[in-house]
């Protein structure tokens, strides 16, 4: 045992003393450790936690504005609402390692949870996102079932899009979706949030600003659970506006009727004041498939369809017009003074011009044709010799003053235009001369020249108002100037055809109906329906021949229909891709014209609650 | 500095625990946990004493009412009587080792027929807090129970695993104000979702006032949830009536939740088959006359014939569509193809069967 004073005391002395420092600066330093935890809570940024604390007892909850309806001319429903839900995301207090379990409990990629927080760093923080629209029953149990391990989530009640089924008036109408990265940055989508439903296509795009409402919100308090417990505020949401569209859902049904099974569209307008009553294109698709989300394998489906399904074949498919081209071709003659109502040709079923041989669709020919029977009949050799005679300047001058190779302005986007051929169109394009062997094929609504179905629906309709073409639209001028008072419709366009041949070329139709011709399977007993039918190549003779079985390769079929005969209400075009004969597409254009007639007898008797005198077909040759 | 911490042990124990709890607390915060370690250690802890204490109470209380109680009564009755009892006694110390041995061959029955892989385990304390309604289970993540999984009895789901420890797991309860499960009713198979109240009975929403539900109607797990398996009974329907949105429906839960004492905790879920469907009900002897059309527009096209109502429930549709189902009708009515027909072929009549509005009386001259 050591004494003590003894080197080896003092030895234990000191290593108990090095003990006692050590623990001492150990508690020393936790005890600063904590100091600077508390002075950094209590001191250096108690607003900051104390406004953390203040957004977990608070909420702002969106209320999303229902989007307004869009009806037909007589009030009856195209597009509406249906409640639904949508799920938001608290961005305050959202744990990131949660974010794996909720998309997939969302069927939501997590990358997209992942873009969509970036995308909305530039909102208010207190701005809840919506992360899904329109959410299926099981997402819906999926968030109410783990409301206390995502308490970041809320449900709130939502309006979804209802279109009609199987892709009804799908063109048309077109579909919303939410608000993509690229459509934030452009002005019109400016006040826009991420998530939000805007309209993508057809009348919910072009009118999106008057179909969207204005969300609200409400400030509602939450307890620890992050439970409803109280409301402090509420900014009521202001619902869209509802538009009233031309379009007759009576016409539309049995255009769409018609054309169920084919590819191809239909437009039917008023040409007396540029109204749209009808337009179709097939193949169609869903837009209720767009209305939440689409889903991925959906819309690799609609893009890799070789039909195209998402083209509007009505505005955005240009086309040769093949035959239904020729009575522009004959008014070009007759108002150039290129022709007579006396010309005359022999059709021996084809003829030679500068050196190459054009064929007539009837080998055996059609003998002596007029201007009457030559548009009865179709008469190739006929209009190879009109158009000859004429020349290309002088058609492409009355073809584009009665809108073809241009477009017609339609309040619907991405509208495509055409073409119409000219010697200065052949310069400037390819920078090279027009041959007067072109103008032969041209003549026929072959080579160069294509059109859509509404600039054919419009064409007609101003040649047979005797020159006065009105711009085609689907919203009422009158609605329009409620909608937005700013508003000042266009005046028609106007250029001088003599009626005296408008009446020769309006003769020529009625008998393609009501004569013999081409046309005959349009035919109305009781009424003067007037046509015209085209049937298009879309490959070379020679092709077509060799592979005469092959459904690509069979001609594009158009029918042009109207009526009444004077001053027609209706003008109704049909296009039925590789229908292979005009005469085959006369059939879908019968059926919108008869709907349009049945209508009007019944309107008639509700205005006049007396039967409608039967119409009386007017005089073969009459002229107005 | 001995001298100091003896003079002062009193103050210096105090401020050990106070750092003590400082420090842990900063941890807590700073490993971001979701479960306070302090609940996981104090459970850990708690919970062999709690089943120690749960055993001693049912040998104590066992003890009591089987020998202590007897023995006074033994005294004061004759042999006898004194064997009657003991009979008595151990006819219902019997019965009671069956009823649990049946409660367990029921469960036992119920894990083998079930598709899901299920643990046994046994409730061994309630949650203090009133406000939430919740069970500790003697089985935690030592036996595999992982929190989200579902927690059932033979009669009806119970509630999902909240949170876990080494030896006993926390489960919020179906009727906690919290809980929620997605469900389908047996008879129409509408999907909706059964929501706690907080009291015995709970509510299920989101199913439309057009849906026919009546007291008695069971109604299942949809497993959409991702919690709880499909075809598990959820519960009940006491009431239905309609509501502003959805029918205010309450129902009685499947389980008998104030009286658990064994459970499974569904380990790996499997969906299965919902039960067939109630047998059709008979055709009624006595059928009132249909109700009398509602005026129409007029321009509208003859009315369609009454149809039964679709088979799959309510769907919304839109104008376009019932016209359009409309015109293929009198398309078919006519042998019209629409889009087809060959020359000279009669086209169809749209207004087949539109009977024009009567006409109006005249209206007499002002004098």
């Amino acid at each position: 045992m050591a004494t003590p004073g003894s080197p080896l005391d003092r030895e234990k002395s000191k290593l108990a003393q090095a003990r006692i420092a050590v623990l001492q600066y150990l508690c020393l330093g936790v005890f600063l450790y904590l100091v600077s935890g508390f002075w950094q809570l209590q001191v250096q940024s108690p607003d900051l936690y104390m406004e953390q604390a203040e957004r977990n007892r608070v909420k702002w909850l969106p209320l999303l504005a229902p989007r307004g309806k869009i009806l037909d001319r007589d009030g009856r429903l195209l597009a509406d609402n249906h409640s639904t839900f949508s799920v938001i995301l608290s961005r305050t207090n959202y744990d990131p390692s949660h974010l794996r379990v909720i998309a997939d409990g969302l069927n939501l990629p997590y990358e997209e949870i992942e873009s969509r927080l970036r995308r909305s760093r530039n909102m208010p923080e207190y701005e809840a996102l919506v992360i899904k629209n329109g959410l299926t029953q099981a997402e819906v149990a999926f968030v109410e079932a783990h409301h206390s391990e995502f308490p970041e989530l809320e449900l709130i009640r939502s309006q979804r899009r209802l279109y009609p089924a199987d892709g009804f008036a799908s063109h048309l109408i077109g579909y919303v979706g939410e608000v993509s990265e690229a459509e934030l940055n452009q002005p019109e989508f400016a006040m826009y949030e991420p998530g939000a439903v805007v309209g993508k296509a057809g009348i919910e795009r072009q009118y999106n600003d008057i179909l969207s409402g204005v969300d609200g919100r409400r400030q509602v308090v939450v307890d620890s659970r992050g439970k409803e417990r109280g409301v402090i505020g509420i900014k009521d949401a202001k619902p869209g506006r509802s538009i009233r569209l031309t379009i007759d859902l009576d016409l539309q049904t049995a255009a769409e009727l018609a054309m169920e099974g084919k590819n191809g569209a239909v437009v039917a307008l008023d040409p007396r004041n540029g109204e749209v009553l009808a337009l179709v294109s097939t193949p169609n698709y869903d837009p209720n498939k767009f209305a939440g989300r689409i889903r991925a394998a959906d819309w690799k489906e609609l893009i890799s369809n070789p039909d195209h399904p998402l083209l509007n074949r009505a505005i955005q498919a240009q086309l040769a017009p093949g035959s239904t081209f020729k009575p522009f071709v004959a008014l070009a003659g007759l108002e150039s003074e290129a022709i007579d109502e006396n010309f005359t040709v022999h059709c021996g079923g084809g003829a030679t011009f500068y050196g190459r041989y054009f064929k007539c669709h009837v080998k055996s020919g059609h003998g002596a044709v007029s201007l009457h029977r030559g548009i009865a009949q179709s008469c190739d050799v006929y209009f190879y010799n009109v158009g000859n005679r004429t020349g290309i300047d002088k058609i492409a001058e009355y073809a584009e003053a009665a809108g073809l190779g241009r477009r017609t302005g339609i309040d619907l986007p991405h509208e495509e235009e055409g073409t119409m051929p000219s010697t200065k169109w052949k310069l400037r394009n390819f920078r090279q001369k027009w041959y007067a062997g072109e103008t032969i094929s041209v003549a026929i609504g072959q080579g160069a020249v294509t059109v859509t179905p509404i600039q054919l629906a419009v064409a007609y309709g101003g040649v047979l108002q005797g020159g006065v073409w009105n711009k085609p639209h689907l919203v009422p001028y009158d609605e329009m100037l409620e909608l937005r008072p700013a508003f000042h419709a266009e005046a028609p366009r106007v250029y001088p055809i003599s009626l005296v041949n408008e009446g020769k070329i309006a003769s020529g139709l009625w008998a393609v109906v009501n004569e013999g011709g081409t046309g005959v399977r349009a035919r109305i007993p009781g009424y003067d329906v007037l046509g015209k039918t085209g049937s298009a190549q879309v490959a070379s003779a020679e092709l077509a021949k060799a592979r005469k079985t092959e459904k690509e390769l069979k001609d594009n079929a158009w029918f042009m229909g109207a009526v009444p005969r004077d001053n027609p209400e209706i003008v109704v075009v049909a296009l039925f891709e590789r229908g292979e004969h005009g005469m085959l597409a006369a059939p879908i254009v019968r059926d919108v014209l008869k709907a349009y007639l049945d209508k009007k007898i019944r309107r008639q008797w509700t205005e006049r609650q007396e039967p409608p005198a039967a119409p009386q077909p007017v005089v073969v040759g009459a002229v107005r | 500095m001995e001298t100091f911490l003896a003079r002062y042990r009193n103050l210096t124990v105090l401020a050990v625990a106070i750092f003590t709890q400082l420090i842990l607390l900063g941890y807590q915060i700073r490993s971001d946990r979701d479960v306070r370690l302090i609940r996981i250690w104090g459970v850990t802890a708690i919970t062999p004493v709690a089943r120690v204490v749960h055993g001693g109470h049912e040998l104590v209380a066992g003890l009591w009412s089987n020998y202590v109680w007897l023995r006074g009564a033994q005294r004061q009755n004759t042999q006898l009587r004194a064997d009657l009892d003991r009979l008595k006694l151990e006819n219902q110390s019997l019965r009671n080792a069956l009823g649990a041995a049946d409660r367990l061959k029921v469960l036992a029955a119920y894990q083998q027929n079930t598709p899901s892989q299920t643990l046994v385990a046994s409730v061994i304390g309630t949650g203090a807090n009133p406000n939430s309604r919740v069970v500790f289970l003697d089985k935690g993540s030592g036996s595999g129970v992982q929190p989200g999984v579902a927690v059932i009895t033979p009669d009806g789901i119970v509630g999902k695993v909240q949170a876990v420890f080494p030896t006993s797991s926390l489960v919020l309860v179906i009727s906690d104000s919290s809980s929620a499960v997605g469900v389908i009713l047996e008879k129409s198979r509408v999907h909706g979702v059964m929501k706690g109240t907080g009291v015995s009975e709970a509510r299920l929403d989101y199913i439309p006032n057009e849906e026919k539900v009546g007291p008695g109607e069971k109604v299942y797990t949809s497993g959409e949830d991702r919690i709880y398996p499909k075809g598990l009974l959820a519960g009940v329907v006491a009431r239905a009536q309609p509501g502003r949105d959805f029918q205010d429906i309450t129902l009685q839960p499947g389980a008998r939740l104030n009286r658990l004492e064994e459970v499974l905790v569904v380990v790996q879920g499997v969906h299965q088959d919902l039960p067939d469907k109630m047998p059709r009900a008979q055709a009624p002897a006595v059928l009132l006359p249909s109700p009398p059309p509602e005026a129409s527009n007029p321009l509208e096209l003859a009315p369609e014939p009454q149809r039964p109502a679709a088979p799959d429930g309510y769907t919304p549709q839109t104008d376009a569509d019932k016209l359009k189902k409309r015109y293929r009708e009198l398309g078919a009515m006519q042998g019209h193809t629409f889009g087809e027909g060959l020359p000279g072929s009669k086209p169809p009549d749209f207004n087949l069967g539109w009977t024009p509005p009567a006409k109006r009386p005249e209206a007499q001259p002002k004098p």
